[in-house]
């Protein structure tokens, strides 16, 4: 029992931010993309993600699909490369209506964008992953 | 000639009278035999391509596929537009030729551009054409489904409609295609399981090999014994379920392996890619296709014969519904409205002709001109092999006051002299009197119906679907006028000689004539010394009903009430069928929520062998209505808003079948309205259809708005990494073989059940392709030393996304933003999109919009009518100048027509404000009746002038007015009564397009008749002093 409450109180305690992919992410949405391109959805959110070559433009809607102001967003991307052991965190710039970012996957036929979204006034945080494919 | 003919009708007045007789007879009877239909044929040639493309992604039916089929089809003669839609594994090509191309021809092209194709195309593909179609040939739906309680699964109410009925319906003459849907399509499943197969250490490569062997009979040659010969059979065909599973698969240490080792076989329903249901059940929806021009009612009549004649044998508790949709209650109930304001007109026209003339015999001397000149027209029909539809009733319904027109005349006449040969000391020939008569009218007769004939003339020139539609109302109608031609000509005379009387003041004039003639004379009396205030008061009334044109909205054609309706229920791209199922089930349980609701019928996805090439997340619910107190407008609207409040999330299109087909056959979308973005990059497409749509939204009057669902659905995706193939030997081609034989499946072989052919389909079963974990680990080969290779070690799997389809028009990509309109005019709302678009839409290089729809119809129609509407008029110009020899005279009988445009532009204004090709159509056939009293008028005053030795003044054009008066009003009211059935008979079915017609009519014949009673004379008085002189002189050029 004191190991039990002992794991349960790190986990609470240490990590600030607890991201987890128990939702039903990679679903197909019964949304739209507003913008044709990928989206994924959490509880309060939905995301699209547009990539153009080396270019990435990533939209946070609310629930309406109303674009959420990029500054109030609080989103951390990472990247990997198929097979590779390690991710890179991508920065992120926020422009009026969405983040932008680049990529070179130097000729992978793919490679995973995982982004942390952390949902406003609460500690957890839901990982989204968008395998992308920048020849295409 | 046309004195000789009357000559020779008087001559031969029995034979003329048999003539008529048997016309009558063997007009009746042909008018039953004749087809019927709503519309003309307005089918755009058009040749369907489908190539299946097993389970190809949209991207590689669009590269591999589409696009090389699509570059030998570029540059055939006579193509107007290619279309084609690329989906997951199919890909449609629309070839659309133009107007009047001959479909036969049409198709031999393509199929010699196929020919050329396929030896570009992968291998195992093969592009197939549709048959030849008809917009209209969607004739009827058919429901399938089981009693509640009886239970009788999908599988066998698909059954039963493949195999027992759909057969039977096929051999009705007429049937082109019955296409279902719903239910489940009987195959032998053989469901390897993976692990198994490991257990086994076989691969899918030996199994693919070996289940490829699975049904195979051979010929042995012949066995020659005691004198007979043995046709010699190598059975190894299979029977049943049990026959598959004792098949040998491989050899496991030197043990044989059978199919029953490794799989499961069952009796399951084939891969579904769209449902069906009834009135919210499970249900299979099967659509009849008839062959173009075949006869709609006919065909539904055998259908539900053949229903009822199979009915004994169906099986307990299933119900064939034959009533879902029927094209023919449309037929029917359009052609009755039309043929009982028919009849409603001719009771009318009897009733003018009795109140003008007091005289009962006149009077059915009269109208004998319609019943002849509507059954020479149906022999005439007969003759050309042409039908009955809206169309061509609506050209007779218009010509019925035209028709008895030429009769009142000569009627009119020849009863006058007839009453003053009476009078004589010593009266002529009787005959001789008619004779004189008659020939004494017809010029103006022949005059006045050759112009009504020009105008009608430029309406066959038209092209695209107004072409079609009206070319054979004017075609009815001309065939019409030019019959009642003849009639007056020959008939008229001839009954005249027997019927009429010519007893000494055997007629005069009515109290009700009597009362108009002094009105007449009042106004005239007080009109003609003061043109000035005429003139300008017809003028400033011209210039008010002009003024109203800005007021009014501009549509392609009217709306039709169709009687049923469809909605369009569309989910995001990339769900699954059964999810699709459900959102239709609610939007079905929604609509049936509305009591005027009588039935509805859902499809959801693609049949099978369907050419029309719908996701799976789109639903097409077929309604029909109950009798309602609510207009069908309301009801529609009524549809349209609890469908989007009660299901949020989806796309929903209010419309009607055959509009819906029409805007099709228009802009390649089943909306009023298509903006058509171009480009070549996909994402770009969709983010800028994205934007216009938000850019637009808010346009007063644009209804379900939605953008082409062209979206990016989920995949999962095997990348053959080669080095790590190479390792183990195998090449990505293998790879990628061996996985769509496992994951994808194939069919082997077939099962004969009686004569049912069921097909033998080998997958993995659900477990061992159920995750990407299990995929990943699917051995794909047994290397020689007992090593499996599996999938992972050879290949990256993983989820990500891609579209769901391309389409592309004309060589270009391309994406549609599509709407309806309701409770504004069309032109006005495309007027305002393409101003928000100019000026909020910018857009990259080598992209452009193109606007489409009805609207372009409706701009390329106006423009075209307009001309020939300019065309029309010199020719009355020249006509009538070439008949008076003055330039005056011919101007002043074609001032009357703007008094015409006068009260159609008013009554139109007050009826239905909305300017039409139809209501165009109206204007121009004004310009031909409206002349006609004119000339009448002109006429009579120049044989007073030049016979009756009367001088030039106003006693000469008060008497000639008044002598003209019965007959112009009679021609007025006549017409107009005839078509005031029409014009009562707003938005009813069969009438939407006559209506518009006649109201312009109708309006303009009130007004030309009203004012040409002042307008004229006084023109005449004040300008024609000159002219009247000049064309009284005799003509010294004609040799």
């Amino acid at each position: 029992m004191k190991m039990m409450t002992a794991f349960l109180s790190s986990m609470l305690f240490l990590s600030p931010v607890f991201a987890h992919e128990g939702h039903d992410h990679d679903a197909p949405a019964m949304v739209q993309a507003p913008r044709g391109g990928m989206i994924k959805s959490v509880e309060d959110a939905h995301i699209e993600v547009i990539l153009k070559k080396n270019d990435l433009k990533i939209y946070v809607y609310d629930k309406d699909l109303k674009i959420k102001d990029p500054k109030t967003v609080n989103l951390k991307a990472q990247t990997q490369l198929p097979r590779a052991k390690a991710a890179q965190n991508l920065p992120l710039i926020a422009k009026e209506d969405r983040f932008e970012a680049s990529f070179d996957a130097k000729g992978a036929h793919r490679y995973s964008l995982v982004l942390t979204y952390k949902h406003e006034g609460e500690d957890h945080a839901d990982k989204l992953t968008f395998n992308l494919e920048p020849k295409k | 000639m046309l004195n000789a003919i009357i000559r020779f009708a008087l001559n031969h007045r029995l034979l003329v009278v048999s003539l008529a007789a048997f016309i009558l007879v063997f007009g009746a009877l042909t008018v039953r035999e004749l087809p019927m239909d709503v519309f003309p044929d307005v089918t755009k040639p058009t040749v369907t391509i489908m190539t299946e493309s097993h389970g190809m992604a949209p991207e590689e039916v669009e590269t591999r596929v589409t696009l090389p089929i699509e570059s030998y089809l570029n540059g055939l003669t006579g193509v107007e537009r290619i279309r084609s839609q690329s989906g997951i594994g199919l890909s449609v090509i629309y070839v659309e030729f133009a107007w009047g191309t001959d479909i036969f021809r049409s198709r031999q092209l393509v199929q010699e551009k196929l020919n050329l194709a396929k030896e570009r195309l992968p291998k195992d593909i093969a592009p197939i054409m549709g048959p030849i179609g008809s917009l209209m040939g969607q004739i009827q739906q058919i429901a399938v489904t089981s009693e509640s309680g009886a239970a009788i699964a999908p599988m066998e109410l698909r059954n039963f409609a493949e195999w027992i009925l759909r057969p039977r319906l096929m051999t009705i003459p007429g049937v082109a295609q019955v296409i279902s849907i719903g239910g489940g399509l009987k195959q032998y499943q053989i469901l390897v399981s993976a692990e198994k197969l490991n257990r086994y250490q076989l691969s899918v490569e030996g199994i693919d090999h070996e289940l490829a062997q699975i049904s195979q009979n051979t010929t042995g040659g012949f066995l020659e014994k005691d004198s007979q010969e043995y046709l010699v059979r190598n059975i190894g065909v299979i029977e049943s379920a049990d026959d598959i599973k004792k098949t040998f698969v491989g050899l496991h240490f030197g043990k044989p392996v059978l199919v029953g080792d490794i799989a499961e076989v069952v009796e399951a329903p084939r891969l579904k890619r769209g449902d069906g249901s009834f009135n919210g059940s499970p249900a299979v929806v099967m659509t009849v296709q008839k062959q173009p021009g075949a006869d709609t009612v006919e065909i539904t009549r055998a259908i539900e014969k053949a229903i009822e004649d199979l009915k004994p044998s169906f099986p307990k508790g299933l119900i064939v519904n034959p009533d879902v949709f029927k094209q023919s209650n449309f037929i029917e109930t359009s052609i009755r409205g039309i043929q009982g304001k028919l009849q409603l007109g001719t009771v009318l026209v009897f009733a003018v002709l009795f109140l003008f003339l007091a005289n009962l015999r006149m009077s059915v001397v009269t109208l004998t001109a319609i019943p002849l000149s509507f059954l020479i027209t149906a022999l005439i029909f007969k003759l050309f092999g042409l039908g009955i539809n809206t169309m061509t009733l609506g050209g007779l319904a218009i010509a019925i006051g035209e028709l008895v027109d030429d009769s009142i005349v000569d009627v009119e006449n020849v009863f006058r002299r007839l009453r003053e040969n009476a009078q004589l000391a010593e009266p002529r020939s009787r005959l001789l009197v008619i004779y004189e008569a008659s020939s004494e009218v017809r010029n103006s007769i022949v005059l006045a119906t050759v112009i009504i004939a020009l105008v009608f003339l430029p309406l066959f020139n038209l092209s695209g679907l107004e072409g079609r539609l009206f070319a054979p109302l004017a075609l009815a109608y001309l065939t019409a006028l030019t019959a009642s031609l003849f009639v007056s000509l020959t008939v008229t005379p001839v009954l005249c000689s027997y019927f009429l009387s010519e007893k000494k003041g055997a007629h005069a004039d009515t109290k009700f004539v009597l009362w108009l003639k002094k009105w007449d004379r009042r106004m005239l009396e007080s009109a003609l010394p003061r043109p000035g205030l005429v003139l300008g008061s017809a003028v400033g009334l011209l210039v008010l009903a002009f003024a109203l044109v800005p007021l009014m909205g501009r549509d392609f054609l009217p709306k039709f009430n169709e009687g049923t309706a469809m909605v369009g229920v569309s989910a995001p791209p990339g769900i699954n069928l059964a999810e699709s199922n459900e959102i239709g089930a609610r939007a079905e349980t929604v609509l049936m929520s509305i009591p005027e609701l009588k039935s509805v019928s859902r499809r959801t996805g693609r049949a099978e062998m369907d050419e029309h090439a719908m996701g799976v997340n789109v639903s097409e619910i077929d309604i029909d209505f109950k009798p309602s107190s609510r207009s069908r407008e309301e009801i529609l609207n009524d549809v349209r808003d609890k469908l989007k409040a009660e299901i949020p999330g989806v796309g929903v299109n209010v419309g009607q079948p055959i509009s819906h087909l029409l805007d099709h056959m228009l802009s390649g979308v089943s909306a009023a309205l298509a903006v058509k973005i171009f480009g070549s990059d996909l994402q770009m497409l969709r983010e800028k259809a994205a934007e216009l749509q938000l850019l637009i939204k808010d346009v007063p009057g644009l209804v379900d708005l939605r953008v082409e669902q062209q979206a990016l659905v989920p995949q999962l995706k095997i990348h053959v990494l080669r080095e790590e193939a190479a390792v183990f030997g195998l090449s990505p081609g293998e790879v990628t073989k061996l996985l769509e034989s496992a994951f994808n499946g194939e069919v082997v072989a077939q099962v004969i059940e009686d004569t049912r052919l069921y097909d033998v389909f080998f997958q993995f079963d659900q477990n061992s392709r159920g995750s990407l974990e299990q995929m990943q680990k699917t051995v794909l080969k047994v290397m020689p030393d007992g090593n499996k290779v599996r999938l992972e070690q050879v290949a990256d799997v993983y989820e990500t996304t891609g579209p769901n389809e391309i389409n592309r028009e004309n060589g270009q990509r391309r994406i549609v933003i599509s709407a309806n309109v309701s409770g504004r005019d069309l032109g006005g709302v495309v007027e305002e999109i393409q101003s928000r678009v100019r000026e909020k839409l910018p857009l990259p290089e080598g992209f452009y919009v193109v606007y489409g729809g009805q609207f372009e119809s409706q701009q390329a129609a106006t423009r075209n009518i307009l001309m020939f509407g300019l065309i029309a008029l010199l020719g009355i110009y020249v006509i009538l100048y070439g008949h008076f020899r003055s330039h005056m005279i011919a101007g002043q009988i074609m001032a009357t027509i703007p008094l015409a445009f006068i009260g159609g532009l008013i009554l139109l204004f007050l009826t239905d404000r909305s300017i039409t090709v139809a209501s165009l159509i109206g204007f121009i056939t004004l310009c031909g009746v409206a002349s006609r009293n004119g000339i009448m008028m002109i006429s009579h005053y120049l044989h007073l002038i030049k016979f009756e030795g009367e001088k030039f003044d106003k006693a000469m054009v008060i008497r000639g007015s008044q002598e003209r008066l019965v007959p112009v009003l009679m021609t007025a009211f006549v017409t107009t009564l005839a078509l005031i059935p029409l014009v009562l008979a707003k938005g009813q079915p069969g009438s939407e397009i006559l209506h518009p017609v006649a109201v312009v009519i109708v309006g303009g014949l009130l007004s030309s008749t009203i004012l040409d009673l002042i307008v004229t004379p006084t023109l005449f008085l004040r300008f024609g002093r000159q002219a009247a002189a000049d064309h009284l002189k005799p003509n010294e050029e004609i040799l």
